[in-house]
C-alpha cells in the first residue's frame, strides 16, 4: 500500500474505514499515558505490550498454522540477548532491534528445519530439547551470558532525547484526528449513533492531550526518567500495532488461509496441491521474527538484566497461558491474554505471595478445559454473547 | 582415575534407576493415551517431598515412607486422570497443555506445604558405604540400585503376566482395537496414569537419602523424556535399556564435563528424535 500512487490517500482512508476499532484503539493506546497521573500504569502497558507481541507471534506457529512449538522461549531470549549484545557493542538502537529480529529468524528457521523429519508430539519435544540444550548453554557460558546476574542493558542516550516524546505526541494527535475525519465520514453516510461517539471521544481525547501537554513539557525537561519511560511506552506499542495489523493482513490473506487448512487437514492441502512442508517452514520462521522482536524489547522495556532464565520453558508456558486464555488462533486472542495476566499479576501477586503462582496453574487448567477456545476466540467463533458464556461456563461448573 | 569411574558408573546406575521409574511411566501412558505427561517431574519430587514428611512428621520409618508414597501416587493418579484428562479424551495437545498447569500446580503446592528449603533424611541404616580399599560405594547407592531392579522386574511381571498389565500393552499398541473388544479402555487410561503417577511417586521416596526434597528433582523429567525418545515411545523395555545409557552417560558428564550436564542428554534426545524417531531399541 503506497500513499504516492494516485487516489492513494483515498484508498489508504477506506481501509481504515473498514478496521475503525484498530484504528480507535491505537488513537486511545498512544494518548492514554499522556492521561494517566502515574509511571506505574505506563509501565505496567508497555510490559503488557511486549508480552502480547509475544503471545501474538506464537500464535502465528501455533494457533493458525497448529505447529505445537515448545521452544519458543529460546527465541524469545536469544533476541533479548541479541538486542544487549548489539547495545554493548556500541550499535545505535535500530540496529540493535534488527539484530534481535535477525536472531529471531535464524532461530524460527533452526526450528523450522526439524518440521521435515517430526510432528506433532515429537516436534514438540525436539523444540523443548533444542531450546534447553541453548538454555543450559547459556546457562554455564558466563562471559557472553552474563550467568545468574544477568547482563545490564546499557540504555542507548537517543531514548532519552525529547524527540521521542514530540514524536508520540505528534502522532497520537494525528491518530485522534484521524479518528475524527473517519467518524466524520462515516456519520455523513449513515447518520449512525456510535460514529458520533467515537468522534465526541476522539475530541475529547485530543483537548485532553492538549491541555495536558504544557505540565507534561514541564516533567519531560526535567526528568530524564519520564522520557525514557514514555520513549519505551511509545517503542513497544507502535511494535505491537504494527505487527498486529501486519499479521492480520496475513492471516487474512491466501498465505493464511492455506496456514489454517494445514492446521485442520493437513494431508487435505497436500492433495490439493500445496506444499505444506514449505508453508510450515515459512510460518514458524515469521513467528520467530516476531518472538525475536518481542525478547529485544522485552530486554528494553522490563529494565532489568537479561539472564539465561529467559530462555527457560517457564516462558514457553508463560506464552502458552496467554495464547490459551485469550483464544488460540485468532491473533488478538492471545495479546489479550497477555494483557489480563499482566494485568492481574502486578495487582495480585502482592496479597497473594506463593498462592499467586497456584491461582494461575488452576485458573490456566480451568480455561483449558472449560474454555477450550479462550475468552475471544469463543464469543468470535461461537458468536455467543457474554452473558450466555457465563451461564455456559456455570453449567459446565455444575455438571 | 579409575576409582572415579567406578564410583561415576554406580552413581550412573543408580540415576538410571530413578530415570527408569519415571520414564516407564511416562512411556506407557504416552503409548496409550499418546500425550507427554509433563506433570510427572512434579510426582517425582512429591515423592521425595512425602518420604521426608512420613519420616519427620508422622514418624515412622523411611522403609515404610516408599510403599505409602506409592500409594498416595496411585490415589494422586487417578484423581488427577479423572479430574481433568478425562474431559479431553482423545486431543492431545490440550492434554500435554493441561499437563503443563498440573505441573505448575503441583511445584506451587509444594512450596506453599514444603517452603522452598531443600530438606535432606538419611536413615542410619543406609548412611555410610562399604569400603574396598580406596574405594566406596555408598549404601542408599547399592539400596537404589537393588531397589530400583526389583521394581522393574515387578513391573515386568505386572505387564507381561496378569490379565490387567496384558490389556495395557495391548492398549498400547492400538487402543481402539481394546475398546471394540468390550473394554472399558478409559478406566484402563485412569490405572495406567495411576500407576505411571505412583512409580513416579516412588522414584522421588528412592531418590530422597541421596538427593534430598528440593525443587531441582522435578527437572528429572526431562532425563525421563530422553530415556524415553532413546528407548522408543511406548515401549517399556526399551526404556529400560535406554535409562540405563541416560543414566551413565549423565553420570559420566556430570564428573567428567560439568560443563555439559543436561546439554548431552538433550543433544542425544534431538538426534534420536530427527534420526530414528521409533527409538534405538524399538
Amino acid at each position: 500500500m503506497s500513499l504516492r500512487t494516485p487516489g492513494g490517500l483515498k484508498r489508504f482512508l477506506a481501509l481504515v474505514e473498514e478496521t475503525p476499532h484498530i484504528l480507535v484503539a491505537i488513537a486511545f493506546f498512544y494518548a492514554i499515558p499522556f492521561m494517566v497521573p502515574t509511571l506505574y500504569w505506563v509501565r505496567i502497558l508497555s510490559m503488557a505490550f511486549v508480552l502480547a507481541l509475544f503471545a501474538l507471534a506464537y500464535d502465528v506457529a501455533l494457533g493458525l498454522t497448529g505447529l505445537p512449538s515448545f521452544g519458543h522461549a529460546a527465541i524469545f531470549g536469544m533476541g533479548a540477548y541479541a538486542l544487549v549484545w548489539s547495545l554493548r557493542l556500541g550499535l545505535p538502537l535500530p540496529i540493535a532491534i534488527v539484530a534481535s529480529l535477525l536472531m529471531g529468524v535464524a532461530l524460527g528457521a533452526l526450528m523450522a528445519s526439524f518440521l521435515k523429519q517430526v510432528r506433532e508430539i515429537y516436534y514438540a519435544m525436539v523444540t523443548l530439547a533444542m531450546a534447553e540444550i541453548m538454555h543450559m548453554l547459556m546457562d554455564k557460558a558466563v562471559q557472553i551470558s552474563g550467568g545468574f546476574t544477568g547482563l545490564r542493558v546499557p540504555m542507548p542516550d537517543s531514548l532519552y532525547s525529547p524527540g521521542v516524546l514530540i514524536a508520540h505526541l505528534a502522532l497520537s494527535c494525528t491518530v485522534l484526528f484521524m479518528c475524527i475525519v473517519v467518524a466524520f465520514r462515516k456519520m455523513k453516510v449513515e447518520r449512525s449513533r456510535a460514529a458520533l461517539a467515537y468522534m465526541i471521544l476522539a475530541t475529547l481525547l485530543l483537548l485532553a492531550l492538549l491541555m495536558a501537554f504544557p505540565t507534561l513539557a514541564y516533567k519531560a525537561f526535567y526528568t530524564p526518567v519520564y522520557r525514557l519511560v514514555f520513549a519505551l511506552y511509545f517503542i513497544s506499542f507502535t511494535a505491537l500495532w504494527t505487527s498486529y495489523v501486519l499479521l492480520r493482513r496475513l492471516a487474512n490473506s491466501t498465505f493464511g488461509s492455506v496456514l489454517v487448512g494445514i492446521r485442520e487437514n493437513e494431508e487435505r492441502m497436500l492433495a490439493l496441491g500445496y506444499d505444506t512442508a514449505k508453508y510450515k517452514m515459512l510460518s514458524m520462521v515469521i513467528s520467530g521474527l516476531f518472538t525475536g522482536l518481542a525478547g529485544g524489547l522485552f530486554a528494553l522495556v522490563s529494565l532489568t538484566p537479561v539472564r539465561p532464565d529467559l530462555l527457560g520453558a517457564e516462558y514457553t508456558i508463560e506464552v502458552l497461558l496467554y495464547s490459551i486464555l485469550g483464544g488460540l488462533g485468532t491473533l488478538i486472542g492471545p495479546m489479550v491474554g497477555a494483557g489480563i495476566i499482566t494485568f492481574l499479576d502486578m495487582r495480585l501477586r502482592p496479597f497473594l505471595g506463593a498462592y499467586w503462582l497456584l491461582f494461575m496453574g488452576v485458573f490456566y487448567v480451568l480455561v483449558m478445559l472449560f474454555l477450550p477456545f479462550g475468552i475471544v476466540g469463543t464469543l468470535f467463533y461461537k458468536r455467543v454473547s457474554a452473558r450466555r458464556l457465563f451461564l455456559k461456563l456455570l453449567r459446565s461448573l455444575r455438571r | 582415575m579409575i576409582e572415579s569411574v567406578l564410583m561415576a558408573l554406580i552413581d550412573g546406575l543408580a540415576l538410571a534407576m530413578l530415570i527408569f521409574l519415571i520414564a516407564s511411566g511416562l512411556t506407557i501412558i504416552f503409548g496409550l493415551m499418546g500425550m507427554l505427561n509433563f506433570a510427572h517431574g512434579a510426582f517425582f519430587m512429591l515423592g521425595a517431598y512425602i518420604a521426608v514428611s512420613v519420616v519427620e512428621d508422622l514418624g515412622l520409618g523411611y522403609a515404610i515412607s516408599l510403599p505409602i508414597s506409592f500409594l498416595i501416587g496411585f490415589v494422586v493418579g487417578a484423581f488427577l486422570e479423572m479430574l481433568t484428562l478425562r474431559p479431553l479424551h482423545g486431543k492431545h495437545v490440550p492434554q500435554i497443555i493441561v499437563s503443563l498447569g498440573l505441573l505448575y500446580i503441583l511445584i506451587q503446592l509444594v512450596i506453599i506445604m514444603w517452603g522452598t528449603v531443600a530438606k535432606l533424611y538419611v536413615p542410619t541404616w543406609l548412611s555410610g558405604g562399604f569400603r574396598l580399599g580406596e574405594f566406596i560405594i555408598l549404601k542408599t547407592r547399592v539400596f537404589i540400585i537393588l531397589t530400583g531392579l526389583l521394581v522393574a522386574l515387578v513391573l515386568h511381571l505386572f505387564l507381561s503376566k496378569t490379565r490387567v498389565g496384558l490389556i495395557v500393552l495391548a492398549g498400547v499398541e492400538d487402543a481402539q482395537m481394546v475398546e471394540s473388544l468390550g473394554i472399558n479402555i478409559k478406566k484402563v487410561f485412569t490405572l495406567t496414569f495411576a500407576l505411571g503417577a505412583a512409580l513416579a511417586f516412588l522414584g522421588g521416596a528412592l531418590a530422597e537419602p541421596w538427593q534430598g526434597a528440593n525443587l531441582a528433582l522435578s527437572g528429572y523429567m526431562f532425563l525421563g523424556f530422553v530415556a524415553v525418545v532413546m528407548g522408543g515411545l511406548g515401549n517399556y523395555k526399551g526404556s529400560f535399556y535406554a535409562s540405563l545409557l541416560v543414566g551413565m552417560i549423565h553420570a559420566l558428564t556430570a564428573h567428567f564435563l560439568p560443563f555439559l550436564t543436561f546439554v548431552i542428554d538433550f543433544v542425544l534426545m534431538a538426534v534420536v528424535l530427527l534420526v530414528r524417531p521409533r527409538g534405538l531399541f524399538g
